[in-house]
């Protein structure tokens, strides 16, 4: 087994203190800790702004679109085998097909993932990670949480990207520096996927409430993932008197 | 103003005629009949270029007030605060609020610029209360949106209001309204139920909308494209 597999440092500090702030329960009964999660929120949201966030506009300056989307094919074909396996769990054995398909025929015909011709042939690519098949067997999210450097994250979903490393068939080959061929990729797609969202995060800066709404939209995107289906929020208010008095 | 002012008129009129035509059910055509004139309208105020940006802003602030109920939906926002706020605060407060959504609805509607809005369906909720579902391709990224509108009926059946408009987001719908009531409510138990507060914080985000505008930078959504 590989260094990546092992548990990240600090996580069991962190997770003590998430349990130590979770005795004061918040008042918001869908976001226990709250307090906890905002500090966090606000550490991350700043080590974006003064690390991240310049190097992903950096990162835009010196590529161009087709080099961006050849990374992030390439990233997201690295994963194919993960996606495969999730699948495999969750009993979606044409989807695992199309995926062994996508990742056979993108690996060779496009040059290791940077090209996407599965897509041109019809056959897209799905995303399916540990979480999500922990979600479909039935395992509860838990309380929203967030982690320094990791983000947004739920009990379940802190599991399951354990189980992801686990999963991915990818992360057992061992070769000369694969660590950090490994470590360079992951970080190469985390920078990708950062530039491609910097407007999406510049709006949610502006927001009334920026952490609401990373939280919704997490909670929101996830059960979407899972369901693999459109969730619309439950309309939970009724209409009052004064909305209908005209 | 001029045309503006016809079609609203059109659209009252078949409003009208189509809700006599139907009298027993909740009118779903005339609800339909209803956003797509008036979304349109919206929509061609943005695209008006014969209008300077600060006219045009007149203007679109000017049928969004009519198409939306703006002082309910700043009640609705606040949540459970907006049953217990004093007439003074909520008139400070609504002052802010409705230039911050005037700023938020035109930065949505903008990625529509230009383009024709289609009715596509719609649903009774509720004897006076519908959810419109239209079409619209969006300016920049020339792709079909799908756009709702949850669409009151008044007690005489002569008019209309929409209370929320929800964008799809690759499946899942974004409601406006309710994605503010939840931050509005979010920051308002944060800060003790303070609306001053609140207001400064809208403030600020006026300010920082403000100079974009004069960066030239326009908002983020707008960029995106």
């Amino acid at each position: 087994m590989k260094s990546n597999m092992a548990v990240p440092p600090g996580a069991a500090s962190v997770l003590a203190v998430i349990a130590l702030s979770g005795c004061a329960s918040g008042p918001n009964p869908d976001d226990p800790y709250e307090d906890f999660n905002r500090q966090m929120f606000a550490f991350n949201d700043s080590l974006d702004k003064v690390v991240i966030e310049p190097v992903a506009h950096g990162y835009r300056v010196v590529t161009n679109e087709p080099i961006r989307e050849g990374v992030g094919n390439l990233t997201d074909n690295l994963n194919e085998p993960l996606t495969f396996v999730n699948h495999v769990l969750q009993g979606q054995i044409p989807d695992a097909g199309a995926t062994f398909g996508r990742f056979v025929l993108n690996t060779t015909i496009g040059i290791g993932g940077i090209f996407d011709p599965a897509a041109a042939m019809g056959i897209y690519r799905t995303k399916e990670d540990f979480g999500e098949t922990l979600g479909k067997w039935g395992v509860q999210p838990g309380p929203y949480l967030v982690l320094p450097f990791l983000g947004s994250s739920n009990p379940r979903d802190l599991f399951g990207k354990g189980g992801d490393i686990a999963l991915n068939p990818l992360n057992y080959p061992e070769f000369e520096s694969d660590d950090e061929i490994r470590m360079g990729v992951a970080i190469l797609g985390g920078l990708n996927a950062r530039e491609g969202v910097i407007e999406a995060i510049e709006e949610v800066r502006n927001q009334i409430d920026p952490y609401t709404t990373v939280r919704r939209l997490y909670d929101r995107t996830r059960a979407q993932d899972i369901a693999n289906a459109p969730i619309q929020p439950e309309e939970t208010e009724k209409l009052s008197e004064s909305e209908l008095d005209f | 103003m001029k045309m503006f002012r016809k079609i609203g008129l059109r659209s009252l009129a078949a409003a009208a005629v189509l809700a006599a035509a139907t009298p027993a059910a909740f009118a779903d055509k005339t609800s339909e009949a209803y956003v797509q004139a008036n979304a349109n309208s919206v929509l061609k105020v943005l695209n008006d270029q014969s209008l300077s940006q600060t006219a045009r802003e007149a203007k679109f602030s000017e049928y969004m007030n009519k198409f939306a109920h703006m002082p309910t939906i700043a009640r609705r926002v606040l949540g459970v605060n907006g049953r217990s706020i004093s007439d003074p605060d909520f008139d400070r407060y609504y002052k802010t609020f409705q230039v911050y959504a005037m700023e938020v609805y035109e930065v949505h509607f903008d990625q529509f610029r230009g383009e024709e809005l289609r009715v596509v369906g719609s649903k009774d909720d509720d004897d006076r209360r519908s959810t419109v579902e239209t079409v619209i391709k969006s300016s920049q990224t020339g792709k079909d949106t799908k756009v709702y509108w949850d669409v009151l009926r008044s007690q005489d059946g002569a008019s209309y209001r929409v209370r929320d408009v929800g964008v799809d987001l690759g499946g899942s719908v974004l409601w406006l309204a309710q994605e503010q009531q939840a931050q509005f409510e979010s920051f308002l138990n944060r800060n003790n139920g303070n609306i001053d507060k609140l207001i400064g914080r809208i403030n600020v985000l006026l300010a920082d909308m403000e100079q974009r505008k004069k960066d030239g930078r326009g908002s983020a959504i707008k960029q995106n494209g």
